[in-house]
C-alpha cells in the first residue's frame, strides 16, 4: 500500500509538470517535393507548394519508413494564447492549494495504519469521541482554501468572458456545427465586396474531396467566434488556445483569443454529436497577416476554380477529353485574369491534388489506384514519386494554360470579351 | 418506540410458499435486500461486460487514427477494430456509442444505486430495530419494476437501429433523431421511467421506515440511517425532476412536442438544466450510503466508536443541501452569464468542506483504536485513498475557467470512475464483506479477499490514472478512435480493466462458494456490538423472519459512557 501511494503521488506530479511542458511543438513536417521536371518557373511552383502546406496542413505523406507523417497532429500543445496561459497558470495556483488536501489524508492514512494497527498486545483502543478545536480547524481551513482559489480564477474567468472592447481589428468568425463538420464563415471578408448584397467567405468542407478545411486565424490578431449548430450540439475546442464552447441549436455562444504563436493546432468535437463524432477533427493554422489576406483571396476565388477541377478529374478509367481543360481555364479567365486570379486556380489545382491523398479510397484500392497510378505494392518511395509525377504533370497542363490564356484574353477588345467558351 | 414492543407479528411467520414462489411473493425486507444483492452483482458483470467491449474497441489496433490512415494510404486492409466499421477513415462509431450509452446507463441504474439499496433495504430496518419495512408491499414492487426495466433498457440493443446512442445523458437534439426508426432510445427512456418509479418508491419507504419505525432517539440513529434517510430525501425530490427530462425527450420525438427544438421555439439547453438537476443529486445518491457504511466499518474495525458523530451528520445533510444548487457545473460550456459560472464553480467547490469533514472524521476514528485489517477495512482504506484522489480532481474540475479546457475530456471520465469506482465500488465491496456474514450467514474469504482487494485497488488505480492523463494530453471523451498520442494510456487502462475484472471474477466465485463455508453461530461474528450503535448485530446470522422477537437491548449504547449528547 505505501508503495502505490507514493506512486499515485508521483504520478499527479508527473502529470501536472507534464501538462507545463512537454509538447512536441506544432511544426509542420512534409518532405520535400520531388524536384519538378518541368519547363514552369521552379520558384512559382515551390511557392505554390509551400502555400498549400501552409494553408492546408492535413496533407499527409509517408515518411522514408513508409510510416505516415502528421503535421502537428499532437493535441497536447504548449499554450498560445493569453487565455490558454492564464487557465494553465490558474490550474497549477489551484493544485498548490489545494495539494495539502490530498497528500495529508494519505500520509495520515499510513501513519494511522502502521501506528494503530492491532498487534495482539492487548492495547486498549482511545474512547475520545469529538475533539471541537479538530473539528473547527478542518471545517475553517478547507474553506479558506476554497476562498483563496476563488479569488483568481475568478478574474481568469472575466478575461475570458470578456471579448476585447476594440472591435476594428477583430477578426469575426462564425462557427457553425453540423454532422459532422465545421463551417468557418470569415466575417467582413466578401466574395465580391462591390455587390449589393454581401456574402462573407467561408470554408467547410473543400468542394472536391468534402474533406474539413482548416481555419485561419492571424498571429496577434484577437479572433472572436459566434458558434452555432445546425443540428445537434457540438462543442468546439482547441486545446492549445485554452477555449472550448458548446455549439448549439438557435443560438450564438461566444468566445474569444488572441493567438500568438505561427502555427497548427489541433482539436476536435468535444459533445458526442453522433455515429462519426470521432470524425468532427478541428485543425487550426496560424499565420502571418499578408499571408492571412492572401488565404482569404484564394478563397474568394475558389469557386470558380471548380470546373477546371472536373476537367482534370474524369470518371475512373477514362481520359480526359482533348481540350476540356484549355475550355475551362479560358471560362475561368475570362471572368477576370488578374495575376491573384492565376495563382487562386494554380493554387487550388495544387491544394486538390494534395487532399486527393487525404481520401480515403474505395475499400480495397489506393490512392494510387484511383491516380491510375501502376504501383509496386512493397516500394512506398517509388509509389510516392509516381503519384507525384501524375499529380506534377496535370498541374502542369494547367499551369502552362494559364499564361498563354491570359495573353490572348487581354489582347481582345473589351467590347469582344463576350463568352468565347461556354 | 413502545410501538415496537408489541408481541410478534404472526402474519410474517406465514409462509404460503417455498422455494422459487417464496422468492417471488415475499415481501420480506431481507429477502428483498438479497435480491437487489444478487440483481446489482449481475447487472454488475452486464455493466463490466460492456466496459470490456469499450476498452476492446481503444485497444484495438483500428482505434489509432494514425494506423487506420496509414492503411488507407497504402491501399491495405482496413486494420482490425471492433465498432469502427465502413463509413470513411474513422468508420461508424454507432455500435461504440451504444455501448457507451448502455455501460454507463446499466452502471448507474442498475448497479451502483440499487447496489446501496440492496444494503439499505437488509441492514437499516434491523439497525433502527424494526421489523420490516414501513411499506413491505411497496417495497417488493419496487424491486420488481427494476427487472423490465433493466430487461426493456437490455433488450434495446436487439431491436431496428440498436440501443440508445446519445449517450446516458440524453442531450437532445442528438436524442430527438432517429424517432420512428429507431425504437432503442424511446425503450431507454421508459426504462429510465421504471427504475426512477422504483427509486421514488424506495425513497419514500426508507423515509417513513427511519422516521417512524426506529426505536432509538434521533440522535443515536446509526450513521448508515442517517446517510439512507438524507439519500432518500434526494430521490424523492430529484428523480421526479429526471423523469420529466426524459420525458421532454419521449413527447419530441414521438408526439411532435417541441421543448428542446430550437427551430420551433424549444431550446435543447432546457434539458441540460433539467437533466443535471437531477443528475448532480445523483452522484452524491450514488455515494453518500457508502459514506455512512463505511462510518460502522472503519468504526467496527477500530474498535472505537465513530469520532465527531454529529458532525458527520451535519456534514451529510450539507451535502444533500448542497447537491441541489450545483448542477450546471456540467455545462460550464453552454455559455451562461460569468457570474452565474462563477456561482457554481464556487457552490461546487463549497462541496469540498462538509466532504473533508467526512474524510478528517475518519481518520480520526481510526486515530488510537486497535485498527484489525480485515478485507472490509483493506476497501474502507482502499477507499478513502482513491477517493481523495479522485475528489483532487474533481476539485481541479469544479474552476470554470479550468474546466473550459477539461470538459468533455478524458479527464473528466478518469474523475468520475475513480469517485464511483474507487468510491463507490470500493464501498460497496467493504460494506458486503462487512455485512455478508449477518446476510447470508456464511463469512467471504479473508485469504481469496485480500486479492481480491490488491487486484481491484491497483487496477482500479492503473485504469482511471491513466484516464486523468489521457485528458490532460487532450484526448475527448466518446470517441472510438484517437491519435496515437493516446495509445499508450489507453493500453494501460485496458490493463487497469483486466486487473479489475479479474479481481471481480475472484469476488464473484467466492460470494457463490461462501455458502458452503460453516454456518455462522453466532449474532455477532465480528465481535463488535459493543462498538456499534446500531441492533443489526443483536439477533441471528442471518435474522429470522420477524428479525427480533423482541425490541432488542436499547441499553447497548448507554454502556458506552463517553457518548457525547451535550450538542
Ligand atoms: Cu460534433
Ligand atoms: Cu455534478
Amino acid at each position: 500500500m505505501p508503495r502505490v501511494m507514493s506512486l499515485s503521488l508521483a504520478l499527479i506530479l508527473a502529470l501536472l509538470c507534464a501538462h507545463g511542458t512537454a509538447a512536441d511543438g506544432p511544426s509542420v513536417v512534409l518532405p520535400a517535393p520531388p524536384s519538378a521536371t518541368s519547363a514552369a518557373p521552379e520558384s512559382a511552383s515551390a511557392r505554390i507548394d509551400a502555400d498549400v502546406k501552409l494553408f492546408n496542413p492535413d496533407v499527409y505523406r509517408l515518411d522514408d519508413q513508409g510510416s505516415p507523417v502528421f503535421p502537428g497532429h499532437s493535441l497536447f500543445v504548449e499554450p498560445v494564447t493569453e487565455v490558454a496561459r492564464q487557465v494553465l497558470s490558474a490550474t497549477w495556483f489551484s493544485a498548490l492549494v489545494f495539494l495539502p488536501f490530498l497528500i495529508l489524508p494519505q500520509v495520515l492514512l499510513l501513519v494511522i495504519i502502521f501506528k494503530f494497527k492491532d498487534r495482539g498486545d492487548g492495547r486498549a483502543p482511545a474512547t475520545f469521541l469529538t475533539h471541537h478545536k479538530l473539528e473547527v480547524i478542518w471545517t475553517a481551513i478547507p474553506f479558506l482554501a476554497v476562498l483563496i482559489v476563488s479569488i483568481p480564477t475568478y478574474y481568469v474567468l472575466e478575461f475570458m468572458d470578456d471579448p476585447p472592447k476594440e472591435t476594428k481589428d477583430l477578426q469575426v468568425v462564425t462557427v457553425t456545427g453540423k454532422q459532422f463538420a465545421w463551417m468557418y464563415e470569415y466575417k467582413r471578408y466578401y466574395v465580391d465586396p462591390n455587390a449589393d448584397e454581401k456574402v462573407c467567405l467561408q470554408s467547410s468542407l473543400d468542394p472536391v474531396n468534402q474533406l474539413q478545411e482548416p481555419l485561419l486565424l492571424t498571429k496577434g490578431r484577437s479572433v472572436s467566434f459566434n458558434l452555432t449548430s445546425q443540428d445537434v450540439t457540438h462543442a468546439w475546442w482547441v486545446p492549445a488556445f485554452g477555449v472550448k464552447k458548446s455549439a448549439i441549436t438557435g443560438r450564438f455562444t461566444n468566445v474569444w483569443f488572441t493567438p500568438d504563436t505561427l502555427g497548427v493546432f489541433k482539436g476536435q468535437c468535444v459533445e458526442l454529436c453522433g455515429d462519426k463524432h470521432g470524425n468532427m477533427i478541428i485543425t487550426t493554422v496560424v499565420v502571418e497577416r499578408d499571408e492571412f489576406e492572401r488565404y482569404m483571396t484564394l478563397l474568394r476565388h475558389r469557386d470558380d476554380t471548380v470546373p477546371v477541377w472536373n476537367a482534370l478529374q474524369p470518371p475512373a478509367g477514362k481520359t480526359v477529353p482533348a481540350g476540356a481543360v484549355a475550355k475551362a481555364v479560358a471560362a475561368f479567365l475570362q471572368k477576370g485574369d488578374s495575376p491573384e486570379r492565376q495563382y487562386a486556380l494554380s493554387y487550388w489545382m495544387a491544394s486538390n491534388f494534395s487532399s486527393i491523398q487525404r481520401v480515403p479510397p474505395p475499400k480495397g484500392s489506393s490512392i494510387a489506384e484511383v491516380l491510375g497510378v501502376a504501383h509496386p505494392a512493397d516500394d512506398h518511395l517509388a509509389r510516392d514519386k509516381q503519384i507525384d509525377e501524375v499529380i506534377r504533370a496535370k498541374r502542369k497542363q494547367v499551369d502552362e494554360l494559364l499564361p498563354a490564356l491570359a495573353k490572348s484574353l487581354a489582347a481582345l477588345p473589351a467590347a469582344a470579351a463576350t463568352p468565347i467558351l461556354r | 418506540m413502545e410501538r415496537s414492543a408489541i408481541a410478534p407479528m404472526p402474519s410474517l411467520e406465514i409462509k404460503r410458499y417455498t422455494g422459487i414462489m417464496d422468492w417471488l411473493t415475499t415481501v420480506d425486507h431481507k429477502k428483498i435486500g438479497l435480491m437487489y444483492f444478487w440483481f446489482t452483482v449481475t447487472m454488475g458483470i452486464v455493466g463490466g461486460a460492456l466496459a470490456g467491449l469499450i476498452r476492446f474497441q481503444l485497444a484495438t489496433p483500428g482505434a489509432v487514427i494514425e494506423t487506420l490512415q496509414a492503411a488507407h494510404l497504402a491501399g491495405g486492409p482496413e486494420p482490425f477494430s471492433l465498432f469502427s466499421n465502413g463509413g470513411g477513415i474513422f468508420g461508424d462509431q454507432d455500435r461504440f456509442n451504444q455501448m457507451v450509452t448502455m455501460h454507463a446507463s446499466v452502471m448507474i441504474f442498475f448497479t451502483i444505486i440499487p447496489g446501496f439499496i440492496a444494503f439499505m433495504n437488509y441492514i437499516v430496518p434491523l439497525m433502527v430495530g424494526a421489523r420490516d419495512m414501513a411499506f413491505p408491499k411497496m417495497n417488493a414492487f419496487g424491486f420488481w419494476l427494476l427487472i423490465p426495466s433493466a430487461m426493456l433498457m437490455l433488450s434495446s440493443f436487439f431491436v431496428q437501429g440498436g440501443a440508445a446512442a446519445s449517450g446516458w445523458t440524453t442531450y437532445p437534439p442528438l436524442s430527438i433523431l432517429g424517432h420512428g426508426t429507431k425504437p432503442g432510445q424511446d425503450m431507454w427512456v421508459m426504462g429510465v421511467h421504471l427504475a426512477g418509479v422504483s427509486s421514488i418508491l424506495a425513497a419514500i419507504n426508507f423515509i417513513v421506515t427511519i422516521a417512524s419505525l426506529k426505536v432509538m432517539k434521533w440522535r443515536d440513529l446509526p450513521l448508515f440511517a442517517w446517510a439512507t434517510l438524507f439519500v432518500s430525501i434526494m430521490a424523492l425530490i430529484a428523480t421526479p425532476v429526471l423523469a420529466a427530462a426524459v420525458t421532454m425527450v419521449l413527447l419530441d420525438r414521438n408526439f411532435n412536442t417541441t421543448f428542446t427544438i430550437a427551430s420551433q421555439g424549444g431550446d435543447p439547453i432546457l434539458y441540460q438544466h433539467i437533466f443535471w438537476f437531477y443528475s448532480h443529486p445523483a452522484v452524491y445518491i450514488m455515494i453518500l450510503p457508502g459514506f455512512g457504511g463505511i462510518s460502522h466499518v472503519i468504526a467496527a474495525f477500530s474498535r472505537k466508536r465513530v469520532f465527531g458523530y454529529l458532525g458527520m451528520v451535519l456534514a451529510t445533510g450539507s451535502i444533500t443541501a448542497l447537491g441541489f444548487v450545483v448542477w450546471a457545473h456540467h455545462m460550464f460550456v453552454v455559455g451562461m452569464p460569468t457570474w452565474m459560472q462563477y456561482y457554481f464553480q464556487v457552490a461546487s467547490l463549497a462541496i469540498g468542506v462538509p466532504t473533508g469533514i467526512k474524510v478528517f472524521s475518519w481518520l480520526a476514528t481510526m486515530w488510537g483504536g486497535t485498527i484489525r485489517m480485515t478485507v472490509s477495512m483493506m476497501f474502507a482504506c482502499g477507499f478513502l485513498c482513491l477517493f481523495v484522489l479522485g475528489g483532487f480532481g474533481g476539485l481541479i474540475l469544479a474552476l470554470t475557467a479550468v474546466d473550459y479546457t477539461l470538459n468533455n475530456t478524458y479527464f473528466v471520465v478518469g474523475h468520475f470512475h475513480m469517485v464511483l469506482v474507487g468510491g463507490s465500488v470500493m464501498l460497496l465491496f467493504s460494506m458486503t464483506y462487512f455485512w455478508w456474514p449477518k446476510m447470508s450467514g456464511h463469512f467471504l474469504s479473508e485469504r481469496l479477499g485480500k486479492w481480491v482487494f490488491w487486484l481491484m485497488f491497483i487496477g482500479v488505480f492503473i485504469a482511471f490514472f491513466a484516464m486523468h492523463i489521457s485528458g490532460a494530453n487532450g484526448m475527448a471523451r466518446r470517441i472510438a478512435v484517437y491519435y496515437s498520442d493516446f495509445r499508450f494510456s489507453n493500453y494501460l487502462t485496458t490493463v487497469g480493466y483486466l486487473m479489475t475484472f479479474t479481481s471481480a471474477c475472484l469476488f464473484f466465485g467466492d460470494l457463490i462458494y461462501s455458502y458452503r463455508r460453516p454456518k455462522i453461530t453466532v449474532d455477532d461474528p465480528w465481535q463488535i456490538n459493543d462498538i456499534q450503535q446500531s441492533f443489526e448485530w443483536a439477533t441471528s446470522c442471518p435474522p429470522p423472519v420477524y428479525n427480533f422477537a423482541k425490541v432488542p437491548p436499547i441499553p447497548i449504547l448507554e454502556q458506552i459512557p463517553s457518548h457525547d449528547h451535550k450538542h
